[in-house]
């Protein structure tokens, strides 16, 4: 650049030189011919014309001229944007907020809806949601990949927790089993070693290849690791490859072993890469097909079993994440259109002020142009640095989605620095600049090079304010009726009656998988010890266990319990549970009882069902004593316990069976001590209870029932949050906005209320005058938001997982907000106008 | 003396599009400075074409700027340095091409003003 300005300097002095020296040969001649050399010189110059000119039209000529006026504007728009730093601030701090958020909510989007995902051609991989394929042994399934029509190759893969025995601690890791072509239909080569080889999945042998990460953990990257073996639950399994850094579909896996195929697993998800020339819908209408005679042979109950879809993978991964992220993109584009017309509002203003320099310009030969192009040229450098300080927001944005959203695969990751991110950025700040910059760069045009001084209340630039107003509380109220469904419904989320404590809790988790207690059948022992010991643990007021805890909607077993033969209306999930476990959560028995000692150690047949479920059933206190069945299976009923929110934010929860626990440790089990006074403080104590046992036995899962509450509202808080965040903001611009549009108009006509009130006006007329206009533009922007609101309906369902009725009452609710904050805003400059003084107003100007 | 002045009054503007032709037509017999440049057009064409210096310069920087001219500065007896333009190899390449639609366009414009002519010859 400034070896460019050294050129040009140069050139101009050497341009210079030359008409000199045209010039001194032209009055030579003329002093050849006789003239004097006064006058010689002077014919020369009259004979010559404009120097100036010729020299400017010269420059022209070599090039660049766009770019040296294009510095020439960011200098001089630069120093003007210093000069009056106030405004520069609040319009640079405006737009980084509106830019960084949208730019950090955009490179969430971009990661998990745009960006491919990180496998072989990635647009061809399925995901079979909601069906099994035949599966009674590894033969059928290859079997029946293999005889496709539509798919190329499918694998089937389950996943479940294991404890890993290294040679220093357990560890609890997420595993996955799987057909022996889980790598190759993903196109995923091991880094080392090798994937399973075909049969491997049907000879059960015990071989995994393991994750980078837990590679680099146990054996410090050696390649020796091959080879070697780690134990999985105590079982002793030989490592044949390493999977590639980073790679951890499914849900973070760090190992994968051969699966094991069985006849009725229902555990199995189905991914597909489809046939190279089959079209995507060809491949769905193919495999709906397939499905319905699927359903229809009995491979699921139609009535309890949802919809068999195929997903694209990517869809299938991200599931209610998607509308989520598109609907905080959404409403962080309208927080940075309110904010574009706030900065629009604020130019507009001041290029008023600025009419008398832009006037001189003007009479000085600029074209209206080059003014205009000035104008804009300092919008984009205050969008630039906008977008640059922006930056700190959208890593502020990113690191917090990433805390509360993960991307669903280790290889992703919310990242700014990505090429369609930047390009993005880029993008929306010289479109915001485009947007608050058109208008006043329009107005240039009423700048003639005479008439410096127009009265600024003309009718054009008073309608462009207006019509800011009127959009941003347009845009504001869509907004504000968003966040309000959506705090209401987090409200209903976090309100619901869960029909068991969150206080008071504390809760550990242990696997018996692999411990000495396992093979000995020694596991209900072990449980009625530890209990035994935690009962006589000071403050604790109840402790028991159960398979699985509220909250913990991973590892469900269902199934289409009845009464007496006739099936409930929805499914039920059954949890397994010890003695004391509804007073240790702190649930209630409604009718009938709990179990006891007896009914867990032997196993009995006995039954505590939900209130929903016996409520399908006539009166729920008429239930007990009668049969659950489940197919063949039948358990009598002793107890009815009340309403237990088990899957949070589920909108079609199931019914909860609770039975007696005789046989747990087949996954995991966790502890449920019932605490006086805070949970937190009793936490270590009870965890180091439960190790002194046998510290043999893995310990994982050490929190109170709070936190786990917190871990599961964390995303729906986190989206609360934002769109708040959002609205909040919103709302502040339009304050701002206002009361400086108003504030401006008031300043403008001071004059025209000063001959009002001289003419007889009194103050509460020109109050009402004033406030007058500015109930239109509100009334007009409701008018023209509440229709558009209607379509936040949804909203609340995709980012708090639960719909909170209708939405007129967010919008009156919006409405009225709106309304009383621009009233508010409207006050100063109301005040300030009844304040006006005739004699001083008529004066002014 | 009278039909000189005369002259000089009923000068005209150089043609659009023809000044470029003129330079490179002027150059293609030696290099020269733009003052000279202006002199030889107007005295070659009987003081009828007048170069207007205002066009001049910024045709010679153009003309440069497509690389069939050249400059440099030299030295001259007289005192100030000079800027000296020459023809390039496609300057004069761009002169053949000037020439040739020059000869088409008068010819063009001849029959149109004569079409007797024209026809008589043909």
């Amino acid at each position: 650049m400034r070896f460019l300005f050294r050129w040009r300097k140069r050139r101009n002095e050497e341009l210079n030189e030359e008409i000199q020296g045209h010039l001194e040969l032209a009055a030579r001649e003329n002093m050849e011919s006789g003239l004097a050399p006064k006058d010689a010189q002077t014919a020369a110059r009259r004979e010559f014309g404009s120097i100036a000119l010729a020299e400017e039209v010269t420059r022209d000529m070599w090039g660049g001229r766009w770019f040296v006026d294009l510095l020439q504007d960011v200098r001089y728009g630069l120093r003007t944007l210093r000069k009056s730093p106030g405004f520069t601030t609040v319009a640079v701090l405006t737009l980084a907020l509106g830019i960084g958020a949208t730019t950090g909510v955009f490179s969430v989007v971009n990661t998990l809806l745009l960006r491919s995902l990180p496998f072989h051609d990635p647009s061809r991989l399925a995901l079979l949601q909601n069906f099994i394929p035949p599966d009674g042994s590894a033969e059928e399934f290859h079997d029946w990949r293999k005889r496709s029509a539509y798919l190329a190759d499918a694998a089937v893969f389950e996943e479940w927790d294991v404890t890993l025995g290294g040679a220093h601690a357990l560890i609890r890791a997420h595993t996955a089993y799987t057909s022996w072509n889980f790598f190759s239909v993903l196109g995923v080569q091991p880094l080392l070693g090798r994937g399973f080889l075909p049969g491997e999945d049907a000879s059960r042998r015990s071989v995994a290849v393991i994750g980078y990460g837990l590679w680099q953990d146990l054996f410090a990257g050696d390649p020796h690791a091959l080879e070697a073996t780690i134990q999985v639950d105590g079982k002793p399994v030989t490592i044949i490859g390493i999977a590639p850094p980073r790679f951890d579909y499914p849900g973070k896996t760090v190992l994968w072993g051969p699966g094991n195929f069985s006849p009725g697993n229902n555990g199995w998800i189905t991914i597909a890469r489809l046939k190279p020339d089959i079209s995507w819908q060809h491949a769905r209408a193919a495999f709906d097909t397939e499905a319905a005679r699927w359903v229809a042979k009995g491979g699921v109950r139609a009535e309890f079993f949802p919809q068999p879809r195929m997903l694209s993978l990517q869809d299938g991964l991200l599931g209610p994440v998607k509308n989520a992220s598109l609907i905080l993109l959404i409403a962080v584009a309208l927080m940075l259109l309110i904010a574009c017309s706030n900065v629009a509002n604020l130019l507009l203003a001041r290029t008023t002020d600025r009419t008398a320099e832009l006037s001189i310009r003007a009479a000085l030969g600029a074209s209206r142009f080059r003014l205009a192009r000035q104008l804009l040229t300092e919008c984009l450098l205050i969008s630039v640095v906008a977008a640059l300080t922006g930056f700190l927001v959208a890593f502020w944005t990113i690191s917090l989605a990433a805390k509360v959203e993960p991307p669903p695969l280790g290889a992703q990751s919310y990242s700014i620095l990505d090429g369609r991110v930047l390009a993005f950025t880029v993008l929306v700040s010289v479109f915001s600049a485009g947007l608050f910059g058109l208008l006043p760069s329009l107005y240039v045009h009423r700048f003639r090079a005479f008439g410096t001084r127009t009265s600024g209340g003309t009718r054009g630039s008073r309608l462009a304010r207006d019509t800011f107003v009127v959009t941003q509380v347009a845009l504001t109220i869509v907004l504000l009726s968003g966040s309000v469904s959506v705090g209401r419904a987090f409200l209903d989320l976090m309100g619901t009656d869960r029909g068991y404590a969150v206080k008071g809790i504390d809760t550990v988790s242990v696997s018996l998988d692999g411990t000495a207690h396992q093979p000995e059948k020694r596991e209900l022992p072990y449980f009625e010890e530890v209990l035994d010991h935690l009962r006589t643990l000071p403050g604790v007021r109840a402790a028991s266990a159960t398979e699985f805890l509220p909250l913990d909607a991973t590892a469900f077993v269902g199934g289409p319990f009845g009464l007496d033969g006739h099936v409930a209306e929805r499914n039920s999930i059954v949890v397994p549970v010890f003695s004391d476990y509804f007073r240790a959560i702190g649930g209630s028995i409604l009718y009938g009882r709990a179990f006891n000692d007896k009914e867990v150690r032997s196993g009995a047949n006995v039954a505590v069902v939900s209130e929903e479920f016996a409520a399908g059933f006539g009166a729920p206190a008429a239930v007990v004593g009668r049969q659950l069945t489940n197919g063949d299976e039948h358990r009598k009923i002793v107890g009815v316990i009340r309403r237990t929110d088990y899957q949070i934010g589920a909108i079609e929860a199931e019914f909860q069976v609770f039975v007696p626990d005789s046989t747990p440790g087949a996954f995991c089990c966790t502890f449920v001590v019932r605490v006086d006074g805070a949970a937190q403080q009793h936490l270590a104590r009870v965890r180091d209870a439960i190790r002194s046992v046998d510290p043999e036995v893995p310990v994982f899962g050490v929190k109170t029932m709070e936190q786990r509450l917190d871990e599961t509202v964390a995303r729906p808080r986190f989206y609360r949050t934002m769109v708040w965040a959002f609205t909040g903001f919103a709302l502040l611009l339009v304050v701002v906005g206002t009361y400086g549009i108003l504030g401006y108009a008031v300043a403008r006509r001071t004059h025209e209320i000063g001959i009002r009130m001289a003419l007889g006006a009194t103050q509460g007329r020109v109050a009402r005058f004033v406030v007058g206009e500015v109930l239109l533009m509100v009334c007009a922007g409701i008018a023209g938001g509440a229709p558009l609101a209607f379509w936040v309906k949804p909203v609340a369902a995709a980012l708090i997982g639960r719909s909170a009725g209708g939405v007129t009452a967010p919008i009156a609710f919006g409405s009225i907000i709106v309304f009383g904050i621009a009233v508010l805003a409207a006050y100063l400059p109301v005040r300030r106008a009844t304040k006006v003084d005739p004699m001083v107003a008529l004066r002014y100007e | 003396m009278t039909s000189a002045k005369e002259k000089y009054q009923s000068r005209t503007e150089i043609l659009q599009g023809t000044l470029d032709m003129l330079i490179l037509q002027v150059l293609h017999w030696g290099p020269r400075h733009g003052y000279a440049l202006s002199k030889v057009i107007r005295t070659d064409s009987g003081q009828i074409l007048k170069v207007d210096t205002g066009s001049l310069y910024p045709a010679l920087h153009r003309l440069e700027r497509k690389g069939w001219i050249a400059a440099e500065w030299k030295a001259s007896e007289l005192g100030p340095r000079l800027r000296i333009y020459r023809l390039t190899k496609s300057g004069r390449k761009q002169l053949i091409v000037e020439r040739s639609r020059w000869a088409q366009l008068t010819e063009a414009i001849d029959g149109i003003l004569n079409p007797a002519k024209q026809e008589s010859e043909s």
